[in-house]
């Protein structure tokens, strides 16, 4: 069981990691041996993904098969997303400044120098304004701007 | 820098910077906003257009295309795949009746890699669709209106072999059977690609007269050969790109500009741009030098011309070394490997590549090329660290060839999905057994190191052990 390590010392990441990988290598050559020697090939485990041709089911059932309203828009190019819709002269961009911990506290907050960088028409934090910045529409437990307690 | 080429059969124009993708340039420049934008890196497909040029008709990611990989070539969107009335390609009906659409976001990237099977006679829907997600409708209903759309009548001219696919010298005209279905617009005309234009762009001496006209398209089918370059490329002008016509021109051009970026493909270097931000001063188009591309039988070797496609290599290895090509099927989609190149895939040094460790398996030896001078060494030899392979400044990869056959090779890959994802190990052996000892191994993996590496120790250790009775791991 070596020979692998004294190849390889592989890094774990998203994709795998290195214990992960040495498996896979030892699976893959283990593997080999088999199909060369003529045994069959134990799949289980990944039977799933070797077969990509599970049967697809008739439709059919109760009323009419309508075909989807905008369909026609969508399999020609024309249906409009608010991305394909130009933006209108003078269009103001917003962009909002993002925390870069996980979660903390907001202990102080200086935009001047966002309010005077050329092109910014204005720059607001949650105390700026009038009403609380929460975009749920029933329990209000969903802030759209920190209100400085926490940015979780 | 002025690119020319035809847009849904009518000549177009396109400026700007060599690294403008068409897809910004159809949403924006030409408001044709069909073609979506959806993870602009080449995996989602809803940005898929149909390019034919001299290789053929295929789907390709419009979000990592240059412009000047367009130049001369014949661009289909979804806006013009139907026909001129208005009447819906077989494929969009299909999409329409078997409910192939919901949020209908990533279906005109559907309809036009289904409209370039169609066109090409493709039938395998699961690998051919690899390269376009949904994320909502569900396959289901949209494979159903792939098979669906069998039996549809086809618009004149749009005939389902391959051999259909190939530019052809005059448009078919007149064998129009049903002459009241649509089509004309969409390849019941030919797509003629335009005479080569554009202006900016420096092209070198060796200049072919027009690009796609009479070709054969197809991988193994042999390509024009190449044009002998006598003098010095041309400079190439401010904010503009050199595009090579030959291996020739371009190790004459590279050795004198080895800073440049070489883009073959762009599905890696696409990323450079739309993800990285990047700025690419110098930059050359490698498509056009045909030469480049070249699959051939010398010397008792399968050479492949680094600028061959993946689809290429894949339709030559197909026979010869069938378990590279089940490998290959897994390697990015239709669209992507319809753009990227083997030299690519080499020159780049990707650990997680997934061509190196089956070439190195097979022993492959790399040509490398500085102006005239070139020289060659076996593959595994050529990368030697992360991000650094044996190349010398001014020098590319001109060709890799292999074995002819090689019985024993298999090829594996681990990865967390089947389709179009990054191995996280991928493997590859050929071992010999004689008397049922092991009298020759290579094997190597991707996946494992800094590089695709040769896997010795592996080697040594399965060297005359026997091939026989319980698995033993090496």
């Amino acid at each position: 069981m070596t020979a692998f390590a004294d190849d390889f010392q592989p890094l774990s990441d998203m994709r795998a990691s290195a214990a992960y990988r040495l498996e896979g290598a030892r699976g893959m050559l283990r593997r080999y041996w088999q199909e060369m020697a003529g045994e069959a090939v134990d799949l289980r485990g990944c039977a799933g993904m070797m077969d990509g041709s599970a049967p697809i089911a008739a439709t059919g059932g109760a009323g009419t098969a309508e075909a989807h309203d905008s369909a026609a828009l969508h399999v020609t190019g024309r249906a409009a997303y608010v991305d394909d819709i130009p933006a209108p002269a003078g269009c103001l961009h917003l962009a909002f400044g993002l925390a870069e911990v996980a979660r903390g506290r907001l202990v102080s907050l200086d935009l001047a120098a966002v309010r005077a960088a050329p092109g910014v028409v204005g720059a607001w934090a949650w105390d700026d304004l009038r009403r609380p910045a929460d975009t749920s529409p029933s329990a209000h437990d969903e802030p759209l701007l920190s209100d400085g307690r926490s940015t979780s | 820098m002025k690119v020319e080429f035809l847009l849904n059969g009518e000549p177009a124009v396109a400026d700007g910077p060599p690294t403008r993708t068409l897809l910004d340039w159809l949403r924006e420049d030409r408001g044709l906003r069909g073609t979506k934008e959806g993870c602009n890196e080449g995996d989602c497909g809803a940005c898929t257009v149909l390019v034919t040029d001299g290789r053929g008709a295929r789907a390709l990611n419009a979000c990592i295309l240059f412009l000047p990989q367009l130049a001369g070539a014949a661009v289909r969107t979804v806006e013009g795949i139907a026909g001129p009335g208005g009447e819906l390609h077989p494929v969009q009906r299909a999409l329409v009746e078997h409910h192939g659409s919901q949020c209908g976001f990533c279906t005109p990237g559907f309809a036009v890699t289904m409209a370039a099977m169609h066109l090409n006679g493709e039938r395998d829907h699961d690998a051919g669709l690899a390269g376009n997600l949904c994320r909502c409708t569900g396959y289901a209903p949209i494979l159903r209106a792939a098979e669906a759309r069998r039996p549809s009548p086809c618009p004149p001219g749009c005939a389902t072999s391959r051999r259909a696919a190939r530019p052809r010298r005059r448009p078919r005209r007149g064998r129009a059977r049903v002459p009241s279905l649509p089509g004309e617009g969409w390849a019941g005309r030919r797509d003629d690609a335009p005479a080569f234009a554009a202006t900016g762009v420096s092209a070198g001496p060796a200049r072919a007269e027009g690009p796609a006209r009479g070709d054969t398209a197809g991988a193994a089918g042999g390509l024009e050969p190449s044009i002998p370059v006598a003098v010095p490329p041309a400079p190439v002008p401010e904010g503009g790109a050199f595009l090579p016509e030959s291996a020739d021109a371009l190790a004459a051009w590279y050795v004198r500009n080895p800073d440049a970026t070489l883009i073959a493909g762009a599905t890696d270097v696409g990323l450079w741009v739309t993800k990285g931000l990047r700025d690419l001063p110098s930059v050359a188009f490698l498509h056009r030098a045909r030469d480049l591309a070249r699959i051939e039988e010398r010397d008792g070797r399968l050479r492949i011309g680094a600028g061959a496609t993946m689809t290429e290599v894949l339709a030559a290895v197909r026979d010869r070394h069938p378990s590279w090509a089940r490998l290959i099927e897994r390697y990015g989609s239709a669209q992507v490997r319809n753009a990227a190149t083997i030299g690519g895939n080499v020159a780049n040094g990707s650990p997680i590549g997934d061509n190196a460790p089956a070439l190195i398996a097979l022993g492959a030896t790399l040509h490398l090329r500085r102006g005239d001078t070139r020289r060659t060494l076996a593959i595994e030899d050529f990368f030697l660290a992360y991000g650094k392979q044996d190349r010398n400044r001014g020098e590319f990869v001109e060709a890799v060839d292999v074995p002819l056959a090689a019985p024993a090779l298999r090829a594996y890959k681990l990865s967390k999905r089947w389709d179009q994802d990054i191995s996280a190990v991928c493997g590859a052996f050929d071992v010999t057994v004689q008397g049922g000892r092991v009298t020759a191994a290579r094997a190597a993996f991707g996946g494992m190191a800094g590089v695709p590496k040769r896997a010795r120790a592996v080697e040594a250790a399965l060297l005359g052990s026997t091939w026989t009775g319980a698995w033993r791991a090496p």
